[in-house]
């Protein structure tokens, strides 16, 4: 399956959608604003103990899926510690170029927002049935179905894709178009001929749905009768709530008291 | 029945065509593979080199799935929709970049939006590069912001901005327009519009 | 004025225009059917057919614009003056595509869709679901995710989803064209069963009414946006068949076709046969022989040369998930044969063509094409001997006009443009596309499509040409025309041919070897008369083949003593036997 969600029983799973989905903005929002490196990694770890434990996703299948992340996480650290400007506490020297501690400090803050934002929606991915979070999305978000529809759309054409991808790409080796492709120019021609092609096909079953879901009523009414219930566990709320609560906590914590790390971060300064 | 013809209201003007709405989500489908498994291991390579500002050379396949979409269907909310929708899929298919995906999809769908108001959503090649140049914008302020480069300066942020709004304006930009061009020509997409009866005269 | 009450369809001078066209696809359309009632509707590809099953609905012109004039009444009702949602309860559309009409990614979602749409309460949604389900005996998979079923599945699933509001009328266009005659046989049963225990109206649009001719009471034929004749089968064919096929290029049943040139030479059969079954064995004089020409059969393979296009030993292949798609083919296959590659959707077909394309290499066993081991010559040196038609012609375009998309195979092997030219203009002209050099492949009709499909594998002049239902869908005469054009070239680039199909008409006629799969493993390696006596055998498996009414009649015939060709087409055992009344 193309998704990366598989089904299971674990907390995480029989949470709703919307709750994770409160989740996943809070845990971003607390790493965006966070200025010290200290809350963006107590955010990370708790974010991929939720993933291990109640999410009862395996570790080394989560950390291996994160590789990319922790290229980058490692770059950016390397990076601003050598590069942040207002670094005046020199640690170390390497030619021309000094480690700052307040570098150090900056680079881990933002490696850490960084992995955090990766792996808490690898960790949604994971334990949110794509067509669950559809029928949530309109059930308790109130969302209207017909615009919902396009969320479902998407869903219910990526199996299809992956099998046309692979026989337009087949019917265009055959005919000479895929060897080892001559450079860029021809892979931008065989990259822009397999989209023209996708795009046409793609609307073209798009217009006979759309007539043989116009032909049922669709968009008969602004609402229509749902036939699943929606099961909010009290602990999936619970769970989000107790996140916003912790977010809006910090925020108001280092309001008050005066450390305005987390002003850093945004425009302007 | 009257003689002569009267016209009824069809399905043009700004709402959304079930067609319209089916295919933002199958465009999203199309640009959050091709995105993922295509376009992702092209950045990485390329960012690896350039650091960020090789997100010049790649962001601009990335955001001309948007500008496409706005392209055929010219209807407000296309773009920020087919944007979020497409980060959204990269999400769900296992993205590692995750929730940085979907804030620079959100931001750039709305620059993409802002072009195309500009111009008022018609489906013109300057409206194209109006478009690429937003979502440029968009996107430079997403990345900027997540991955905490406003430190280092506005002697970076400024070429960094310009840059990706260059690059995405030119090479999105009139990318989605060929594309979407190429998809016209096909004639397989054709929009609604109000009908005529046309009663015979007696 | 009351209406009848038994006329539940009436379409009176119903024309139509797309928008931005000049001349109406429909053009004086006039219609009556009765409640109860099951009529096809048949005509040449672009006659209007879909579009006025759209008008019923209000489909057309409401969502897609244009002009309209003309009345069309259905249950009562004018749809122009009624919402969609509304038409909805009293006319239900099935369309082609099995894939592309289901909306949802359950079963039973999408059976509830149009309820849930409508707003019914949830009890009725669920009472009328299973309801539906059973009807077309998928009460069994309730909550099955959509994209696991099989084509025949899937159209029932459609069914269902449209009984489901409990329209009196339903229409299915082309519903059985993308399935095979398993999945085909599956629909048309379900469609019997639901005339039988409801009271249900039913049209069904169909390019090959061989199926149906038998169970409809109606057939229809339209052409030129207009209905030219109208009236039982038997009548119909009886006294148009010839023009049907001829002018109009669409398949009849092949008993029909029969009959028709007994009529000619003036010796009836009563009543005018629909099927085989409908034929009496006739009292023929063995003297019947004598008469008439029989149609050119293949040519005979070329004398074997060192190396045969095809040379399998042992070859199997799995997925990277461990499913055995092919295992032990074991087949030699001679230059310039013409093969049918025969069997089941899933029986390993596609999954063999694509080993001997190239696109595939085998997991065991080995493989030679045209001399060639797969395993270790490049992709490039097999595909100079190999094309490959695909089964929609759209995948396979690689350029933006068709000239381009023509040249695109000589350019890439080196020729000079002078060269090019020649062959594109020469290739252009035999496959009737002069004209259409500027245009986007994918803006082409369906049947030029193909033709371009074709010939742009075929100006690269690979010695193997393999091909993936290349008349499936397909009226009469462009399925003919393409045999035709495909027999010239046999002959004049000595190429040996490989087609993957379900129509028998089509091996009957073209093929003079069959190779049949069942579960990745060849079942039967033979000719095709021999083919047809084994599955026709009472009791014997028929490997999810059928056997063409043309071979029952020879076999008939021949029993009675004639002595006609056992693949002859029915023109030909029509002549013969006619001549035998002379």
């Amino acid at each position: 399956m193309i998704f990366v969600y598989r089904p299971g029983d674990s907390f995480l799973h029989r949470a709703d959608s919307i709750s994770k989905l409160v989740w996943l903005i809070t845990a971003g929002a607390f790493v965006l604003v966070a200025g010290q490196w200290q809350v963006s990694a107590t955010v990370f770890v708790a974010v991929l103990l939720s993933g291990i434990f109640l999410g009862r996703l395996d570790a080394s299948e989560l950390l291996r899926r994160m590789i990319p992340l922790w290229i980058i996480a490692l770059w950016l650290f390397c990076l601003f510690s050598v590069l942040y400007p207002e670094g005046t506490d020199p640690v170390l020297k390497i030619g021309p170029l000094s480690v700052t501690g307040e570098g150090i400090s900056y680079g881990l803050a933002i490696a850490f927002r960084v992995l955090t934002l990766g792996s808490s929606a690898l960790i949604f991915a994971a334990t949110t049935d794509p067509r669950r979070l559809v029928n949530e999305l309109i059930s308790v978000l109130k969302l209207p179905y017909r615009l919902a529809y396009a969320f479902y759309s998407a869903l219910r054409f990526l199996p299809l894709l992956h099998n046309e991808a692979r026989t337009i790409l087949d019917a265009r080796a055959i005919r000479g178009q895929g060897y080892p492709a001559k450079g860029v120019a021809e892979r931008l021609a065989l990259l822009r001929g397999l989209t023209v092609s996708l795009l046409a096909g793609a609307i073209r079953r798009v217009q006979i749905t759309a007539v043989a879901m116009d032909s049922r009523g669709f968009g008969a009414y602004p609402t229509r009768t749902e036939i699943e219930d929606v099961h909010r566990p009290a602990g999936g709320i619970v769970f989000a709530a107790v996140w916003v609560v912790a977010l809006v906590g910090y925020v108001i914590v280092f309001v008050v008291f005066g450390d305005h790390s987390f002003l850093r971060t945004p425009v302007g300064t | 029945m009257n003689a002569g013809s009267s016209t009824n209201r069809g399905t043009g003007g700004y709402r959304y065509r079930t067609a319209d709405i089916l295919l933002v989500g199958a465009i999203a489908a199309v640009g959050g593979v091709v995105s993922a498994y295509v376009i992702v291991p092209w950045a990485k390579f390329i960012e690896g080199l350039l650091g960020p500002f090789g997100a010049v050379f790649d962001n601009p396949f990335f955001i001309f799935w948007p500008i496409v979409a706005a392209l055929l269907i010219c209807k407000p909310g296309v773009g920020v929709v087919t944007s979020v929708l497409t980060g959204a899929v990269e999400v769900l298919v296992g993205s590692a970049d995750g929730s940085i995906v979907l804030i620079v999809t959100l931001l750039q769908g709305l620059g993409v939006e802002l072009g195309f108001l500009i111009f008022r959503y018609r489906a013109t090649l300057p409206a194209a590069i109006a478009a690429g140049a937003g979502a440029g914008l968009g996107a430079s302020i997403a990345l900027l912001y997540v991955f905490g480069f406003f430190q280092l300066g506005t002697a970076v942020q400024i070429p960094f901005i310009l840059a990706l709004m260059a690059g995405d304006a030119i090479i999105g930009g009139l990318l989605a327009w060929a594309i979407a061009q190429g998809v016209i020509r096909t004639g397989v997409w054709g929009g609604g519009g109000a009908y005529q009866r046309v009663d015979r005269q007696s | 004025m009351k209406r009848e009450v038994d006329e539940i369809v009436r379409v009176s001078g119903l024309r139509y225009w797309y928008p931005g066209s000049e001349d109406p696809v429909l053009d004086g359309v006039d219609l009556n059917l009765n409640r109860g009632e099951m009529a096809v509707l048949i005509g040449p590809s672009g006659c209007g057919k879909s579009t006025l099953m759209l008008t019923l609905n209000g489909i057309v012109p409401k969502t897609v614009g244009g002009k309209i004039a003309g009345e069309v009444i259905v249950d009562g009702t004018d749809p122009l003056d009624h919402e969609l949602a509304e038409m909805a309860t009293r006319v239900g559309l099935v369309f082609q595509d099995p894939d592309s009409q289901l909306a949802t990614l359950l079963v039973r979602d999408e059976v509830a869709f149009g309820l849930q749409n409508l707003r019914f309460s949830r009890e009725e949604i669920e009472e009328r679901t299973r309801w539906a389900l059973e009807l077309v005996g998928l009460d069994d998979l309730l909550m099955r995710d959509v994209f696991s079923l099989s084509g025949g599945q899937k159209q029932r699933l459609a069914i269902a989803s449209v009984l489901a509001m409990r329209p009196p009328i339903m229409v299915l266009d082309e519903p059985t064209a993308n399935l095979d005659p398993a999945g085909a046989d599956e629909v048309l049963t379900v469609i019997g069963d639901l005339r039988g225990r409801l009271d249900l109206t039913v049209i069904i649009v169909e390019h090959d009414i061989t199926l149906l001719a038998a169970r409809a009471d109606r057939l229809l034929v339209m052409d030129e946006g207009k209905i030219q004749f109208s009236g039982t089968p038997r009548d119909v064919l009886r006294a148009n068949g010839q023009t049907i096929r001829d002018e109009l290029g669409l398949w009849i049943p092949q008993a029909s076709e029969f009959a028709l040139e007994l009529e000619a030479a003036g010796r009836s059969i009563r009543p005018f046969p629909l099927s085989g079954n409908e034929v009496p064995i006739l009292p023929v004089a063995t003297a019947v022989s004598e008469v008439g020409a029989p149609s050119d059969p293949p040519p005979a393979s070329q004398p074997q040369r060192a190396d045969p296009a095809v040379l399998s030993v042992g070859v199997g292949f799995a997925y990277p998930d461990g499913t055995q798609a092919l295992s032990e083919v074991s087949v030699e296959i001679d230059r310039g044969e013409t093969v049918a590659l025969l069997g089941r959707n899933g029986s390993g077909k596609s999954t063999l063509s694509y080993l001997l394309a190239g696109l595939r290499t085998p997991t065991t066993g080995n493989l030679e094409i045209c001399g060639l081991s797969v395993t270790k010559s490049s992709a490039r040196q097999l595909a100079r001997h190999v094309g490959y038609v695909f089964q929609y012609p759209e995948h396979q375009f690689v350029a933006e006009t068709v000239w381009d998309d023509l040249a695109y195979g000589p350019r890439r092997a080196g020729l000079d443009e002078a060269e090019v030219e020649k062959r594109v203009s020469d290739i252009l002209a035999m496959f009737s596309l002069t004209g259409y050099e500027r245009r986007h492949p994918l803006a082409l009709s369906m049947g030029q499509k193909r033709r371009l499909s074709v010939a742009g594998t075929l100006i690269t002049r690979p010695d193997v040409l393999i091909l993936d239902e290349p008349t499936t869908g397909q009226d009469r005469k462009n399925a003919l025309a393409l045999l035709g054009l495909l027999g010239e070239l046999r002959a004049s680039l000595g190429l040996t041919l490989l087609i993957i199909t379900h129509d028998m008409r089509l091996v009957a006629r073209f093929c003079e070897r069959t190779i049949v799969l069942d579960c990745g493993r060849i079942v039967f390696d033979g000719g095709p008369g021999a083919l047809f006596t084994r599955i026709a055998e009472p009791g014997a498996d028929d490997m999810g083949l059928r056997v063409p009414d043309q071979w029952k009649l020879a076999r008939k015939l021949r029993s009675s003593g004639a002595q006609v060709r056992e693949l002859a087409d029915p023109e030909e055992l029509g002549r013969l036997v006619a001549g035998a009344y002379r």
